[in-house]
């Protein structure tokens, strides 16, 4: 199978993949802590509006912050509880955010509300939509963009395809493939009604090859139609179809996810509308499904916690605005030989420094690696090998990039590509003189943004 | 104060366990059986031309880094020094006075290295300048090639001397195929062993040190002159096989024009790099004054790499233009 | 023979060569106000670019054409400006002299530190990675990104955290413009009484993290005579304009974050007396 599989056409890494070590045990629920802290804008986009006040008593499901402009989200109380103060945390990428700290009666008043039998009628369809943006749905994958804007393509251009990305290509995450494995007919339910409101029949799922599980649970629910089972209504007809796809590192960025199903290469600094695709991810599917046939909005989700110093690797499905020392705490605490955490992938994630941060919408995974896996290095002079050049999936020669900005010469370093870098860090990976290439790219990002000269 | 020595870094938190000191490594270990073959041909006094350029190289190295301010403990042992030693050697005769060799580790290491800034900023092949220099400044010396299995001072012709001086129909009849093969010829002490170099040049595909690409352009560039230029007047030009047999194209190809330092990084460069090699190394030898051509062509094609790594730059993602999506 | 004929020939290639170079410099000759050449004479010739203009043949392209009186050559300072405006015959716009302010005082011995920050060693970088050197969110990084675009080597990198030598300090500005935590601003050359850090967080927050933090607790505001320290969205500011560098507030801030040192070879009497203080407990 793996030398029919598609892949995008250029560069591309395959690092160790670590998905074992989380893999194999069973999803496990997070006992939901006294106090959580939701941060108020969890998406990327216009920060959302504050609506509930110091003191006041929520339930589970009630807007704490809502939509502020069109690209925007709402963020929903995880318990039921009190508010206990609006103030500034630190988040994962921020030291200072603003959260909401909530204070759980340990009851969850409202949460019935959510769990009855789950509806899809297409007759209304016009519905979905606005269930989607209300339950404060946004990609899951870890960008966070708001999933309803993804889903209303400006007037002028023709989707013909809805891609969604169950390739989880960084290692050690399995959070995705839990859930393709566990709640198939359901994530492929959120697909066709994605389909449905942007009204194409044509779906196709990426996964990568090393999750043969997901791909099987998948293909089951889509021959044996087990995800129509909840539609109601005048259903439209689907064309979905799972598409394996080669483990290569990054599979799952958007545009090579693109290119690698559909042939079609998103041109520089445009969106994917631009050739006819919507992609999203299949937690965000999921998160659809829910948000329309249960009314549910987004206010759990599932984070791995994996790498060589936690007790018990696994997933963890966990409420938005636990405390990541719960989680840790629930996957039996690290070890002594953590040297490293990182929120998100190893690929892209970030550093973290404790333990304090709440767990996010965007939130695919924790890793807590060992010394050995978190491959610190002392960065040598670059000898122009070009395996960064040969590893980058955008195109671009990481090295002479990279070698402009360590001249201060921002714009020849922009004139070179850098503001196409995706810094998905293949370049990194391979890199023989271990050189902070993303790093340098980030450097010139930043000043092009702060000194336009 | 200070806290907990968490590490934090950005991203990516993950790297493949290469390194330049591995890579460095692998190249001396691909140049081992060409060692082997020059030290069997060319006797003791070849391996003994091999490891006083080794031992120079490392410590002219050290040197030149300790007057430039760089960390010498960290950076003496990554082996850039060695490979450059052992290449400098392998493109001298073996029966070159010793003081030469130590000149010429000193040419390499200082001229050709460090005033361009060390290790990945010189733009010329190190141990190709050493050769050069040497081959400028003392001509005679540097074309007194010892006879296989030679006692001291018997010296003989390179096989492209022999054609330059007698002729194909002589070079042919006189060199048999087998001899070019396994390096019982006379020459440089690394270069005339095709076979040991083409096993090395396999160690370094296989353990992807290199790419294909400059090697096979190179010798096919080689083969595709020469055969044309063979068809053409066959009695005064050598057939191809023997022309990519002979003289530095092997080692040429497999191991100077692919070092990292001084050529492109981009794939398409890299063939026209290879391309450029093998053409001038085709002219030099078919109608320039020297026999031999490899070493200045490589060098000729060095200079250009910075043009052609901007204008053959990789295509960038997306620069198709916007496809059929955008018309649909 | 074959010298003489060199030597005639190489005479006459030179004859021929240099009636196109007389020919050439007169056909092509550019018309250049001689003003331009004589501001560009006076210029510091620094080529900082603190003026925005390529360099100071650029500028002094710029102040001759347009006659604009508030372009100022900031390293000349206001001396400079007078002497330009001599030679055009114009007025000048009086411009206090700055020099760029480093406005924290979070070295390694005095502020709480995280981690081992193991990325590229640069401030913007490491930045990135949240508050991957010292704890505190608005503290020096110590990795001395300003050092870098410093072409006057007048930024010091020391213990952790950068200082600015003043009488090296051109005022050009660059500095500012790539700390990713604005820590560097202009200020006017002798007025330096500083609130000596950025901090936004709550007095208890940067108690636990640096010595020298503001814990905006008030006390100076009271103490100003003149009125001229104000606590403005949580941050402790001074007004310049009102602030007659008495020097009573540095001694009464309890985080010794008030610092204002020697100005122009003269102590602030409020040093003295912190001093004397000191020295009389001990």
């Amino acid at each position: 199978m793996s030398s029919v599989t598609a892949r995008f056409k250029r560069g591309g890494v395959h690092p160790y993949e670590g998905k074992e070590l989380s893999a194999a045990s069973e999803l496990v629920t997070v006992e939901v802590p006294k106090r959580l802290q939701v941060p108020v804008t969890q998406h990327l986009g216009k920060p959302s509006k504050v609506v509930v006040e110091k003191g006041q008593d929520v339930q589970v499901g009630q807007i704490l912050a809502e939509a502020d402009g069109p690209i925007s989200a709402p963020v929903h109380s995880p318990v039921s509880g009190k508010v206990l103060k609006i103030g500034d945390a630190e988040i994962v990428g921020a030291y200072r955010a603003p959260v909401i700290d909530i204070m759980n009666d340990g009851k969850f008043t409202g949460e019935e509300a959510f769990k009855g039998t789950p509806v899809v009628n297409w007759d209304e369809k016009g519905d979905f939509l606005g269930r989607i943006r209300s339950a404060g749905v946004v990609g899951l994958g870890g960008a966070a963009f708001p999933t309803a804007v993804k889903l209303r393509p400006p007037p002028n251009v023709k989707i013909d395809h809805l891609l969604i990305n169950g390739c989880e290509c960084e290692p050690y995450l399995t959070a995705d493939d839990i859930l393709m494995r566990e709640r198939a007919a359901e994530v492929v339910a959120g697909c066709a009604i994605m389909a449905g409101i942007l009204g194409v029949d044509r779906v196709r799922i990426g996964v990568e090859v090393n999750k043969p599980r997901a791909i099987e649970a998948l293909s089951t629910a889509i021959s044996q139609q087990v995800y129509t089972a909840t539609f109601k209504g005048a259903i439209p007809s689907f064309d979905i179809v799972t598409v394996p796809l080669r483990t290569m590192y990054p599979q799952g960025a958007e545009k090579q996810l693109i290119e690698a199903i559909t042939g079609r290469q998103v041109p520089s600094g445009q969106l994917p509308f631009s050739v006819g695709c919507v992609v999203q991810n299949v937690g965000t599917a999921l998160a659809v499904f829910d948000a329309v046939a249960r009314k549910r909005p987004l206010f759990e989700r599932v984070v791995t916690l994996t790498g060589g110093a936690i007790t018990n690797p696994g997933n963890y499905l966990a409420r938005i605005g636990t405390p990541v020392s719960a989680l840790v705490a629930a996957a039996g605490g690290t070890t002594e030989a953590l040297a490293a955490q990182v929120a998100g992938g190893p690929m892209m994630g970030k550093s973290l420094r404790n333990h304090d941060v709440p767990v996010v919408k965007g939130m695919s995974g924790l890793l807590f690696l060992t010394a050995a896996e978190a491959a610190a290095a002392e960065e040598t002079d670059c000898i122009r090998c070009g395996r960064c050049v040969n590893a980058c999936p955008m195109g671009l020669a990481p090295c002479e990039i990279t070698a402009q900005a360590d001249f201060l010469k921002w714009e020849k370093s922009i004139s070179l590509g850098a503001l196409d870098c995706v810094e998905c860090g293949s370049c990194q990976y391979v890199c023989p003189a271990n050189r902070f290439l993303v790093a340098r790219v980030r450097l010139t990002k930043f000043y092009s943004r702060r000194l336009p000269k | 104060m200070s806290e907990n020595r968490m590490i934090l870094q950005s991203s990516p938190h993950a790297r493949d366990r290469e390194s330049v000191r591995k890579v460095m490594y692998t190249v001396t270990l691909a140049l081992l059986p060409a060692v082997i073959a020059g030290t069997v041909f060319f006797g003791l006094r070849a391996l003994l031309v091999m490891a006083l350029s080794v031992v120079a190289c490392l410590i002219f190295e050290g040197i030149a880094m300790k007057v430039s301010g760089k960390p010498v403990k960290e950076t003496l042992l990554d082996g850039s020094a060695v490979i450059t030693g052992l290449l400098v050697a392998m493109n001298l005769p073996s029966g070159l006075p010793l003081w030469m060799v130590v000149v010429g580790a000193l040419v390499a290491i200082v001229l050709g290295k460090h005033v361009y800034g060390g290790l990945g900023n010189n733009p010329f092949n190190p141990a190709l300048v050493a050769r050069v220099f040497l081959l400028i400044s003392f001509p005679t010396a540097m074309t007194a090639w010892p006879v296989p299995y030679g006692t001291d001072g018997v010296t003989a012709a390179t096989p492209l001397g022999v054609l330059q001086m007698e002729g194909a129909a002589v070079a042919l009849q006189s060199i048999p195929y087998y001899n070019l093969l396994i390096g019982n010829v006379g020459g440089c002490l690394g270069e005339t062993s095709a076979i040991a170099l083409l096993l090395g040049g396999i160690i370094l595909l296989v353990r992807k040190v290199i790419s294909w690409e400059i090697p096979v352009t190179f010798i096919a560039t080689v083969l595709v002159f020469t055969t044309i230029t063979w068809l053409v007047a066959p009695d005064k030009h050598i057939n191809p096989l023997w022309h990519v047999l002979s003289g530095g194209v092997m080692l040429g190809a497999w191991f100077m024009a692919t070092d990292m330092v001084t050529s492109p990084v981009s794939r398409k460069g890299m063939l026209l790099f290879g391309v450029g090699c093998g053409f001038f190394t085709c002219i030099i030898r078919l109608w320039a004054g020297y026999p031999e051509g490899v070493s200045f062509a490589i060098l000729i094609m060095n200079g250009l790499v910075p043009l052609i790594d901007r204008y053959l730059a990789p295509t960038r993602f997306g620069a198709r233009q916007a496809t059929q999506g955008a018309k649909a | 023979m074959a010298i003489v004929e060199a030597t005639l020939f190489l005479a006459l290639l030179a004859g021929l060569l240099s009636v196109v170079l007389v020919f050439a410099s007169k056909k092509f000759a550019v018309e250049e106000n001689p003003l331009i050449a004589e501001v560009e004479e006076i210029l510091p010739q620094y080529n900082c670019g603190a003026c925005g203009f390529p360099g100071c043949s650029g500028f002094a392209q710029h102040v001759v054409a347009s006659r604009d009186p508030n372009a100022i050559c900031t390293p000349g300072g206001s001396d400079l400006a007078k002497m330009i405006a001599g030679l055009l015959g114009m007025e000048v716009a009086e411009k206090a002299a700055t020099a760029a302010h480093v406005f924290c005082k979070g070295s390694n011995s005095v502020a709480l530190r995280q981690g081992r920050y193991l990325g590229l060693q640069d401030c913007v970088a490491a930045d990135l990675v949240t508050s991957a050197t010292k704890v505190c969110p608005s503290g020096c990084l110590g990795l001395g990104s300003c050092v870098k675009v410093c072409d006057f080597d007048a930024i010091v990198l020391d213990d952790g955290i950068v200082y600015i030598l003043e009488d090296k300090c051109v005022a050009c500005a660059k500095c500012v413009g790539t700390c990713p935590r604005s820590l560097i601003r202009m200020v006017p050359m002798g007025e330096k009484v500083a609130v000596e850090c950025s901090t936004k967080d709550k007095g208890a927050t940067v108690k636990k993290y640096c010595e020298l933090g503001c814990i905006a607790c008030n006390k100076c505001v009271k103490t100003c005579p003149e009125e001229a320290i104000s606590l403005v969205k949580g941050a402790i500011t001074i007004d310049h304009d009102k602030c007659v560098l008495c020097g009573d507030c540095i001694p009464v801030c309890p985080q010794g974050t008030i610092l204002g040192l020697e100005l122009h070879g003269r102590v602030l009497p409020g040093v003295a007396q912190a001093e004397n203080a000191k020295e009389v407990e001990a």
